[in-house]
């Protein structure tokens, strides 16, 4: 950057020296924003600007943008390594209108935090979109009521998102999804809600690694999607709560090539597929039946309870699931269920009892080690 | 301090040379910076400075400096016992540039507490440089960019570093390295992408890490004895996606020293992405006379590239061990062995794990079921 600024300013010093100083905006490693502020400004403490794109704009490469007080600051796209701050106690709102979305993230290489923004959807359609970039990290972020999706991550090999301390929700009839991602990269959530989205809550596709922890789940349609068709997909989940969610809590797709492995831990699916989806309940996972795709699934200190439909439901051959120290009881179908060629292991140490459909449904025994 | 002494003398020697020798600057036990103050006021509430350098030389020991307003306050070395506090909703920040560290501590006995800082290198070394000190304590904090670690501390005998609600990302060393026989405490910190060891303890500290999650640095977390041991407890955290172990602890030296790790109710998961060898989501190695000690309860080690678990005793001598405890745990997926040793080591099973599905095999050396009478 600094090179090209020099080149510039040698061209046109050569052809219209005068001016020059005009053309040429001064970088800074750090710039404000500030409700008061004119995008005129050179962004800095005493002379602010008005929008986060004006700021972007006069920011160094890997430095950062710093909200001074509380106002609405405009959508914007980043093309580089950049953090935006709003300290706790400062709002900084993005208000998304019909055809757009709050935050795209188009920075091949970039490194883009997001700390405290609250992104509210006015009929626009990504809350953030992260379209590449090598890491998006969003933190103590809120993000309500896009059209299409709170947050949608598309990631190349390696690429990562983090999603902590975040809220990501619905609100009434808009029709959006809350996270989505794909491809081959990683995804971290911590201290995540995702509720009460009239899509999907959480949709994973096609290759990321991903952990939850701390993450709520609530009130969507489906709690957590989890489809390959190809690739490799991990999931953890850990100390989590997916609960209330309209359709199953945990539905996981496996077919075509896809390879698929989860394991699910000290956590809660309650109360899930309350619209009676058939097949359906609290985690519910289905292999296409002549796939080569295989599907993995261990489940540890978990509750899959109060769920309609079974606790947990596997459907066809390549499934396997072990169960262990579980707590499976009040579904209203089976509590563990395999069907047409799929395993469920349960090593004796689980409390499956009082399920409307029955408590086992071709479930096979496994030795701990 | 020193500078600001410096250049308190050198100004007054050039106009007025009889009172060089007056009092230093009147300290007070609370002092105000903010972005429009000037290094050349009281520090007060009414004429706050500009820097933390300002302030600091305005502050009694035990005194606190308070920001007033987000800006940057530049860089400082602290040689007292002081707090420093950007209340929530106050921007703090510190770039730190070529030859520079951030926040550098250095007076024994001094007690220094950071609360609300960002720090950002713009070229700069470390981030937190604690060179000596009773303790240091790093809340609510945020390092990125250094061009070595994020934060460094050489504890000496009994200090301690305390780090909680902090981010250490992106720096080219370490996001938190410590050596000598001080202890350490993290809660609920997130060290992610750095260039080394996301956590790195060697040669003396007591480890208590809780809610961490270290994650997508190159090693995740590194316990080393050499001269002095370790002890590291692990509790609730996510290890996770890093290119090499998730957690690398090793012992060497011509001593008896010991590495021992207890790990409960975590996540050690898709590590060592780069499929480099020995590898796993845990390797241990002892070597010569040295020992390590691991307990494994209720966690996942699960998807990682090589062995969940991978425990080595080299070369043994005299006392040598390198054993492990596993229980109530989860070792699927991986793609070596669930569990494997190498050497005399020894992996100790309670028979109410689930290992499976482990590509390499799910047990492999000398892995015995013990009794668990207790």
């Amino acid at each position: 950057m600094r090179d090209s600024r020099t080149r510039a300013w040698l061209v046109i010093g050569a052809t219209m020296a005068v001016l020059a100083t005009t053309d040429v905006c001064a970088m800074a490693q750090r710039t404000f924003v500030a409700s008061m502020g004119a995008d005129t400004n050179p962004c800095s403490l005493v002379a602010p600007c008005r929008s986060f794109g004006a700021a972007i704009a006069q920011t160094n490469d890997k430095g950062e943008v710093v909200v001074l007080d509380s106002a609405g600051y405009g959508k914007v796209t980043i093309t580089r390594s950049v953090t935006i701050v709003a300290p706790a106690g400062v709002y900084a709102g993005i208000s998304v209108f019909s055809g757009s979305d709050g935050i795209t993230v188009n920075a091949p290489a970039g490194i883009v935090v997001l700390r405290g923004l609250k992104i509210n959807g006015q009929g626009g359609n990504i809350g953030i979109n992260f379209v590449q970039g090598s890491e998006l990290r969003i933190e103590r972020c809120d993000i309500t009521a896009m059209n299409q999706l709170a947050i949608s991550a598309s990631l190349s090999a390696g690429a990562t998102i983090y999603v902590h301390d975040t809220t990501v929700s619905g609100r009434g009839t808009v029709i959006g999804s809350g996270l989505f991602v794909t491809g081959s990269g990683r995804v971290s959530l911590e201290r995540v809600a995702v509720t009460g989205n009239p899509s999907v809550g959480i949709t994973i596709q096609d290759g990321p690694d991903v952990t939850l922890r701390n993450v709520v789940v609530e009130r969507n349609d489906i709690g957590i999607l989890l489809q390959a068709g190809f690739g490799s997909t991990s999931l953890a989940i850990d100390e989590s709560r997916v609960f209330a969610n309209k359709n199953n809590g945990i539905s996981m797709l496996v077919g075509g090539t896809g390879v698929l492995r989860a394991a699910i831990s000290d956590s809660d699916v309650v109360s899930n597929n309350q619209d009676a989806h058939v097949p359906g309940g609290g985690i519910v996972l289905t292999a296409a039946p002549a796939g080569t795709s295989v599907a993995s699934v261990a489940l540890t200190r978990t509750r899959s309870s109060f769920n309609t439909g079974a606790g947990l439901v596997a459907e066809n051959s390549s499934v396997s699931v072990y169960v262990d120290h579980c707590t499976v009881i009040d579904n209203t179908g089976y509590g563990l269920s395999a069907a047409t060629g799929a395993i469920v292991y349960t090593r004796g140490s689980s409390t499956i009892e009082n399920n409307g459909g029955g408590n086992l449904n071709g479930v096979s025994a496994y030795a701990g080690k | 301090m020193i500078v600001a002494a410096r250049r308190i003398l050198s100004a007054a020697a050039l106009i007025l040379p009889l009172l060089v020798a007056a009092p230093a600057v009147a300290t007070v036990q609370r002092t105000f910076v903010s972005a429009a103050g000037n290094d050349a006021g009281a520090c007060s509430l009414g004429a706050p400075c500009r820097s933390f350098l300002a302030a600091l030389s305005h502050t009694n020991p035990g005194g606190e400096i308070v920001v007033l307003d987000s800006g940057g306050y530049g860089s400082v070395t602290i040689t007292q016992t002081v707090t420093i506090t950007a209340p929530e909703g106050v921007y703090a920040g510190i770039s730190v540039f070529a030859g520079e560290d951030g926040v550098t501590i250095d007076a024994p006995f001094a007690v220094v507490v950071l609360r609300g800082l960002t720090i950002n290198g713009q070229g700069g070394t470390n981030g937190i440089y604690f060179i000596q000190g009773a303790e240091v304590r790093v809340v609510r904090c945020h390092i990125s960019a250094m061009t070595d670690s994020g934060i460094v501390a050489k504890l000496g005998s009994g200090s301690v570093l305390q780090v909680a609600d902090t981010v250490s990302a992106h720096n080219a060393n370490a996001g938190v390295r410590a050596s000598g026989a001080g202890r350490i405490s993290l809660a609920n910190v997130h060290i992610a992408s750095n260039g080394g060891f996301g956590f790195l303890v060697q040669d003396g500290p007591d480890v208590a890490m809780r809610d961490a999650v270290i994650e997508q640095n190159n090693w995740g977390i590194g316990a080393f004895a050499n001269t002095g041991d370790v002890l590291l407890d692990i509790q609730r955290s996510r290890i996770f996606s890093n290119n090499k172990h998730g957690v690398f602890a090793q012992t060497t030296g011509a001593g008896t020293n010991v590495v021992s790790v207890t790990v409960t109710d975590s996540d050690i998961v898709r590590n060592n992405q780069s499929a480099s060898t020995p590898s796993g989501g845990i390797y241990a190695q002892a070597n010569l006379a040295t020992s390590i000690r691991m307990t494994i309860a209720r966690t996942q080690l699960s998807y990682n590239h090589g062995a969940g678990l991978y425990l080595q005793l080299q070369f043994p001598s005299g006392a040598a061990a390198a054993t492990s405890y596993v229980t109530q745990s989860v070792a699927v997926g991986n793609t070596g062995y669930g569990l494997t040793t190498v050497g005399a080591a020894t992996i100790y099973t309670l028979g109410d794990n689930t290992i499976q599905e482990n590509a390499g095999g799910d047990l492999n050396g000398n892995i015995v079921s013990y009794p668990g009478p207790n």
